[in-house]
């Protein structure tokens, strides 16, 4: 036998020669035409790495500039710091925890899934002077939520003396230098003389309004945003002056970026969530809507739709601009079985207080603002499920206007989404240091078609989608790393760059909380 | 001895190091000189490799067991995160037993009991393709009585029936967006999935020293029905995802072989095979839920794998009566297209290098031992539908031993 060992010796040799452990050569990451050693991040709630409702630590450290500068940290990138908050359950605006995903029981007594606020409260300390964290910085991360375009250059928006006027904002407060508390977002993030940025900001331009309702004014046409509420749409040219700006101060010093535009809000969960609408009314019920209760003197939307009839009339005969088909477009009415549209108050609607009607019908002077939703308006996701199962909203009452977004309001929100969207790529095409990504392409194919990365598929489903937070606005945790690597992706084309990527699944999901 | 084997064959798990999840190792003589056999005598094993040779034997009984150890690795790289992650596999043990007696001149019977298909793969829970697949065992054990009859000197010919027993163990992540541990295993008991196939060979003589042999293996079909799919999810989607049965169909391709064996010399016998293997049945891995929910539909992947033709070449030589040393070489191409390339069965084009020989005890008695390496090539591939890919890479030692006897 030991011979034959010996023979087999000779042969074993030439089957080694390929070596043990299967092993690949290392990949050759770089960072291309860019200098990545002093980036910074600007931005609002999205680039801060807010999400569900809140600004929490544990969500700070995975926003997507955070994550980008872990990957970019592998080609030169140098130390990342952000403004972060203590460990805790977060704040958002209203003084609220975080949200997470929770069981609840509605007023019909169904239980199901729910966003809800992980503590009773937010970490309100964190608004205290004597938390704030101004004196670490500078930061590289200056992503403030809520922060709109103009805010980005505007003094004081930072200095804690003008939070409680409402001219500055506490998520700023809490990191803004000591040593300046009027220094603009821009300036904090000059301080870190970047060689690299990143600039996301516009969303929050055109969100307020939408996320109210419209409850705001389109500016369009207004230049000075000193003078706008902060659900108002910014005019398309005071934000093309402001970003041409934000852009110059940021490229001064020779430093490369990369800018992202801003996705069509109305495709957000927040929108998709709510129907228009409920087929939850029966026969019975529609009847007494529309002829109301005439024993007790209640009125239905019979009622209604004949007062509008009487004004048409009215107007007609002394030309009053009311016409038929206004009427008919207002009107009301309730089928049983079938998907009836909610009844909202719509403010552009016509009143008939004018005594040119009154003298006539003293009765059309308390005609409501009232109209049946239309396919292709939204209610907002914060519209309260209980009044629409029990409290008679959407049927008997009218949802207010804040839960809704009109055809028109969608309008607004359009025409200046799409003009903050060719000025930022126009400004990108024109300046061969800055690459851009397009968010808003990303989020359509998300709805349209979804993404899959490593056999996770996401959409623009709410909740189930996977890429958005629990407020239906913000990103996942795992949308936020998708985020990151589309602008890795944009990063390695443009700058010739080879910056690894993250795994998107080796990112958390939410939890359920109870 | 047969008693005593049978259990071990049905719980054993294979690594896939063949094209596809085809294991090649039903022989260890065969496997030392590159996994050919068709066209000339090597024992009992004759009835998988060529059912026609069964009676070709010098006694009127042979029978032959034996066993291999796969070691193996796969890795891979992904090209874009730049993380490199390797396979934790359990050491493979797939086994055979083959018995023949010559019942005339012209009649021989025999049976086969070997395992052609098997994978068993292991990721780990937490690598980065565990929505495709954390770890598989797939085992089939094919049972083949079988007759073989001898024409004239030159002319034989053989063919047998094939029962397969089969199992599978799957353990997979459920990407649902709530909750980070989900997962599920789909299982069969063993023997729980089965399918039904035929082999037939030729063999001819041509001359003194060349011989021809032809055989062919039957796809064969493995339904599986009544698999539980057990999910382990977070409390909140239990009810979109219940326990529940599952059925699923896996086709084992048809393998044509055709071979040829010169005799060099008294001593030195060279030969040279190729094989089709149909791996075009294999369209699509299709898991069928007793109990659909709206989070859970059928689950479809298409697999798309297409045909591919093994080469070998392998050469014995006779060192002494009682020593034979045996040497080969064959490449076996990836049935896998490169969009198509799912993790559960990670397979490269490989070239096999053997060695092996066999030991005559005694006129009745010899043990026989093998060796085989695997290179299989760096690929770059994917799996398109669930956006997963990079490169892979994999290597095996797989030593065999096989004992012998005939009287």
């Amino acid at each position: 036998m030991k011979k034959t060992l010996k023979r087999i010796a000779f042969v074993l040799p030439a089957t080694l020669l390929f070596g043990c452990e299967p092993e690949f050569d290392d990949i050759e990451f770089n960072g291309g035409s860019a200098d990545f050693s002093r980036t910074v991040a600007v931005g609002n709630s999205l680039t801060a790495g807010f999400q569900s409702r809140a600004l929490r630590r544990e969500k700070q450290e995975v926003s997507f500039p955070a994550i980008v500068a872990q990957q970019l940290r592998q080609v030169g990138g140098g130390e990342f710091t952000q403004p972060l908050m203590d460990p805790g359950v977060g704040l958002g605006s209203a003084g609220n925890a975080e949200f997470g995903l929770a069981f609840s029981t509605n007023c019909v007594g169904e239980t199901s899934l729910a966003p809800a606020p992980i503590a009773a409260q937010g970490q309100l300390d964190q608004l205290s002077p004597t938390t704030f964290v101004g004196a670490d910085g500078p930061f590289n991360n200056v992503g403030v939520p809520g922060a709109k375009s103009y805010h980005l250059g505007a003094d004081g928006y930072g200095n804690p003396t003008n939070v409680p006027l409402g001219t500055a904002n506490p998520f700023y407060a809490r990191f803004v230098n000591p040593a300046d508390l009027d220094e603009t977002l821009i300036e904090a993030a000059l301080r870190n003389n970047p060689t690299f940025f990143m600039l996301w900001i516009g969303n929050n331009d055109v969100l307020g309004y939408a996320t109210s309702g419209g409850n705001g004014v389109n500016q369009t046409g207004n230049p000075d945003p000193a003078t706008y509420g902060s659900n108002d749409i910014t005019d398309p040219n005071a934000f093309a002056g402001v970003y041409q700006q934000l852009i110059g101060a940021l490229t001064a010093n020779g430093a490369k970026g990369i800018v992202a535009n801003i996705p069509d809000v109305t495709n957000l969960p927040y929108f998709k969530v709510v129907p228009i609408g409920t087929d939850a009314v029966d026969q019975a019920s529609a009847d007494v809507l529309m002829n109301g209760v005439p024993s007790l003197s209640i009125p239905g939307y019979n009622d209604y739709n004949a007062a509008l009839d009487g004004a048409v009339q009215i107007s007609a005969a002394k030309g009053l601009g009311f016409s038929q088909a206004d009427a008919d477009a207002r009107k009301i009415n309730f089928t049983g079985g079938q998907l009836n549209p909610f009844v909202v108050l719509d403010p552009s609607l016509a009143l008939f207080t004018d005594t040119a009607y009154t003298n006539v019908n003293p009765n059309l002077a308390g005609v409501q603002q009232w109209r049946q939703a239309r396919p292709g308006e939204f209610m907002t996701l914060v519209t309260p499920g209980d009044s629409l199962l029990c409290a008679g909203w959407g049927t008997a009452k009218p949802i207010p206007a804040r839960f809704h977004l009109t055809a028109a309001e969608i309008d607004s929100i359009n025409t200046a989404t799409t003009a903050y969207n060719n000025t930022i790529k126009g400004i990108a095409d024109g300046n061969p240091d800055i690459a851009f990504v397009d968010v808003a392409s990303i989020l359509n194919q998300l709805n349209n078609v979804g993404l899959t990365y490593d056999g996770i598929n996401f959409t623009g489903e709410f909740v189930s989608g996977g890429a958005f937070s629990m407020d239906g606005v913000h990103l996942s945790t795992r949308g936020y790393a998708i985020a990151a690597n589309e602008f890795i992706d944009v990063i390695n084309s443009y700058f010739n760059a080879n910056v690894p990527k993250v795994s998107v699944g080796d990112y958390p999901n939410v939890e359920v909380t109870n | 001895m047969k008693r005593r084997l049978l259990p071990l064959l049905a719980f054993l798990p294979f690594l896939a190091h063949a094209g596809g999840f085809q294991v090649n190792l039903q022989g260890t003589k065969q496997t030392g000189m590159g996994h050919l056999g068709t066209s000339f005598y090597l024992g009992a094993s004759s009835a998988y490799f060529n059912p026609a040779m069964m009676g070709l034997g010098e006694k009127k009984f042979n029978l032959e067991v034996g066993a291999s150890g796969i070691i193996g690795t796969v890795a891979f790289q992904d090209q874009q995160t730049g993380l490199t992650e390797t396979t934790d596999n359990p050491v493979g043990t797939p086994a055979y037993l083959y018995a023949t007696y010559e019942i005339t001149e012209k009649i021989t019977a025999g049976l086969a009991i070997y395992t052609p298909f098997g994978n068993s793969v292991n990721w780990g829970d937490d690598w980065s393709g565990q929505n495709l697949i954390q770890e598989i065992t797939l085992a089939a054990v094919y049972i083949q009585p079988t007759v073989s009859y001898q024409i004239d000197e030159k002319l034989s010919v053989g063919g047998g029936l094939t029962y397969v027993l089969g199992g599978v163990d799957i353990n997979r992540a459920v990407p649902a967006p709530i909750g980070n541990d989900n997962s599920v295993n789909l299982s069969t008991q063993f023997g729980e999935a089965t399918g039904f196939g035929f082999n037939a060979g030729i063999h001819y003589q041509a001359t003194e020293k060349l011989s021809v042999g032809f055989s062919y293996r039957s796809q064969v079909d493995i339904e599986l029905n009544g698999g539980s799919a057990n999910f382990e999810v977070a409390d909140a989607l239990e009810s979109s995802f219940p326990d529940q049965e599952f059925s699923s169909e896996l086709p084992l391709p048809s393998t044509t072989t055709i071979g040829f064996a010169y005799q060099v010399n008294e001593k030195l016998l060279v030969s040279v095979e190729a094989s089709y293997v149909d791996w075009d049945a294999y369209e699509s891995l299709d898991f069928d839920f007793s109990n659909n929910t709206a989070s859970l539909e059928d689950s479809k992947n298409p697999r798309n794998y297409e045909s591919q033709i093994i080469y070998r070449i392998g050469a014995q030589y006779m060192v002494s009566d009682k020593l034979h040393v045996r040497g080969g070489v064959y490449y076996d191409p990836s049935p896998i297209q490169d969009d198509f390339f799912n993790p559960e069965t990670p397979n490269t084009d490989n070239l096999g290098l053997t060695t092996g020989l066999t030991y005559n005890v005694s006129d009745k008695f010899a043990v026989d031992a093998s060796f085989l390496y695997i290179y299989g090539f760096e690929r770059e591939s994917q799996y398109e539908p669930e956006n997963f890919g990079g490169k892979y890479k994999a290597r095996s030692y797989i030593p065999g031993i096989g004992l012998n006897y005939k009287f």
